[in-house]
């Protein structure tokens, strides 16, 4: 198992507006990301609560971005 | 965001393990540069070392 | 309102030392309004103490509760029958709120997570300032509705000082001379005579001079 490399996960909160639309966009075009990241949709970034950010690093996600 | 990741210091995760970012939905090509540039930036930070129960999924 | 403010994390894990299930209390009232110790503090505090627990390789198990007001026996008895499971409650109301625990369920020990700081109000969006000593004499309507205990550095009760410059105090170059603010609001009530009179030395014994201070009311008390 210990040679299996490091592939993080990611958990992206992103805004119903902006960054989930860009999200889908750069589906729509076809263009390549890493399967690392996560999304939750949520209405507006305003919407993250400090807990919840918390409660995914305490359930072992690697690293978290918020996209507004 | 300075308040959250001050904390992830404190506990010891450290704060760099999150990042906000401000978007347009007509930056679909900005969006995949920047889950690029997350991915490579927590690959080099490493595991979070909270996640001992879970081997790396693939 | 009680305005306090959290303390640092390292602090409040020292404070737990070697305890295995903690129970954070939040309270529902003045902190929660001064974000120090309500329901959104009680849960991030508690997922930090996990963490940082858990990566200090003390993992402990931290649950969280909080209460609508701390500081009333009525609002914490409820708690009585969970307490058994912890080790240790750690709150996060104000001084009283830990006191009234305490008080209340002495077979348990109740931590502080709070500072106290001061009697206040949120003069803008995350700026607290401190209003009221809690004198027990009130003189606001000698001082143009302005404290001079709370807000002159030297509770002075005839200002200003020779340490008042251009409205500034002396102390502190952020902190507003009171007295400046006080003859500045009875001009434009137009009001000085109100400062014209020499107020004689203020009783103290009212204060914390006076020792601890109760008030009983007789006719509110339940009689038997």
């Amino acid at each position: 198992m210990t040679d299996v490399p490091f592939e993080p996960t990611i958990l992206a909160f992103c805004c119903r507006h902006c960054a989930y639309a860009a999200a889908d966009l750069a589906g729509g075009l076809r263009i390549q990301y890493p399967p690392n990241i996560r999304i939750i949709e949520v209405p507006c970034t305003g919407r993250v609560e400090v807990a919840e950010v918390l409660h995914a690093f305490e359930r072992g996600v690697d690293g978290v971005l918020v996209a507004g | 965001m300075n308040y959250l990741a001050r904390l992830l210091d404190q506990i010891g995760l450290g704060g760099e393990r999150v990042t906000m970012v401000n978007l347009s939905s007509a930056m679909g090509a900005r969006f995949a540069e920047l889950v690029t540039e997350m991915t490579e930036k927590i690959r080099q930070l490493g595991p979070n070392p909270l996640n001992t129960m879970n081997p790396r999924r693939h | 309102m009680i305005v306090g403010e959290q303390k640092p994390l390292t602090e409040i894990m020292e404070q737990l030392g070697e305890a295995r299930k903690v129970l954070v209390v939040g309270c529902g009232t003045c902190v929660t309004v001064c974000f120090a110790g309500g329901e959104k503090e009680v849960a991030i505090l508690a997922s930090a103490l996990r963490m940082k627990s858990r990566l200090e390789n003390h993992p402990m198990e931290v649950d969280e509760v909080t209460v609508q007001r701390q500081c009333e026996w009525e609002y914490i008895d409820p708690l009585r029958e969970r307490l058994q499971e912890y080790d240790v409650i750690l709150s996060l109301a104000c001084g009283i709120g830990v006191q009234a625990m305490n008080e209340r369920f002495p077979e348990f020990i109740t931590l502080p997570g709070l500072n106290t700081t001061f009697l206040g109000l949120p003069e803008e969006q995350g700026v607290w300032e401190e209003r009221c000593q809690a004198c027990g004499d009130c003189i606001l309507d000698l001082t143009a509705g302005i404290c001079p205990i709370a807000r002159c550095s030297k509770q002075l009760l005839n200002g200003p000082c020779g340490g008042s410059q251009r409205g500034v105090c002396e102390v502190d170059k952020n902190i507003p001379c009171a007295w400046q603010l006080i003859w500045e609001r009875a001009v434009r009530l137009g009001r000085e005579e109100w400062l014209l009179e020499i107020q004689p030395p203020k009783n103290w014994s009212t204060s914390r001079d006076g020792g601890p201070r109760k008030i009983i009311r007789e006719d509110l008390k339940l009689t038997t």
